[in-house]
């Protein structure tokens, strides 16, 4: 049993209602830039509070602030999701033939819209990053720890997804 | 910061309003979990000792290979383990009411699917 769970300003008694309070829109930002759809984006988010509500014996300030063992806790979910989503996606499309009905998810239509349909198409490792750093609101030393790369490793990693999405968004843009 | 990282900072992404409640359930109601899982831990345990006696008893009770007289069988006589001049060797043995015959006087020597 580790020490009693501390808030990151070292305050005692973080219990899972001040803990869903205090990161549950963050959470979900991030389940909703790595998921591919916003019905994942809602597992996601709500295992990952799941998780780390259940794991806050098992949290040793010792070894890291809440920040970190809550990201870890929430990345990890998201890797679990990720190997699951394609599976589980694959059979809903067949119950849903077999029944008769068609999946349709219209275009996206706003900018932020769109922004996201680009973010959900990044590589997964730069859609972490991404999510991590603009959904989380982690800065780069986090999101390298979170994702076990360097700080260095983690900026070239958000680099990259943003030169990507730039190029996506601007050749959506010139399009009729 | 340029446009791209500002417009991902401003996205408009609320989550449900009962995300916060539906966590909160399910983390009360997960304990019957670890239940479950000690009981197929048991069970494996329990298989695991059945096992491992089982080929205890068989590898105890190996015989010579040229023991053939009326106190024990030898190779292709109904034991899965015998013994010989170089050691231990195991070969498809005999069967007893389905499952893999012991070296004792209970024995049928063709093979059973059904129990």
């Amino acid at each position: 049993m580790g020490e009693p769970l501390l808030d990151p300003e070292g305050q005692p008694g973080l219990t899972p209602e001040v803990l869903c309070a205090r990161y549950s829109d963050r959470v979900y930002r991030f389940a909703a830039m790595v998921s591919k759809n916003a019905h994942d984006a809602e597992d996601l988010a709500q295992t990952a509070l799941e998780r780390a509500i259940r794991a806050r014996s098992r949290f040793d300030h010792r070894r890291g602030d809440v920040e970190g063992w809550l990201w870890r806790i929430v990345a990890n979910a998201a890797g679990d999701a990720r190997r699951g989503a394609r599976r589980r996606r694959l059979m809903e499309r067949l119950l849903a033939r077999q029944a008769g009905l068609v999946a349709h998810q219209g275009p996206p239509e706003t900018a932020d819209e769109v922004l996201l349909a680009a973010v959900r198409r990044l590589p997964h490792r730069q859609r972490a990053a991404i999510a991590l750093r603009y959904g989380a609101d982690l800065d780069l030393r986090a999101v390298g720890a979170t994702l076990g790369v360097s700080v260095a490793g983690a900026g070239m990693m958000i680099r990259r997804a943003l030169d990507r999405l730039r190029t996506e968004l601007t050749h959506k843009e010139m399009q009729p | 910061m340029n446009d791209i990282e500002m417009r991902l900072r401003t996205m408009d992404l609320r989550p449900p309003r009962d995300l916060r409640a539906r966590a909160l359930a399910r983390a009360a109601t997960v304990r019957a979990r670890p239940r479950w899982r000690l009981a197929s831990i048991v069970l494996a345990g329990v298989l695991a000792i059945l096992v491992v006696g089982y080929s205890l008893i068989a590898l105890a009770t190996a015989p010579r290979a040229a023991a053939m007289g009326d106190g024990g069988y030898g190779v292709g006589e109904g034991c899965w383990f015998v013994r010989d001049g170089s050691g231990l060797h195991f070969h498809v043995g005999g069967w007893y009411r389905g499952l893999p015959a012991l070296c004792t006087s209970e024995r049928d020597s063709t093979p059973s699917t059904s129990r």
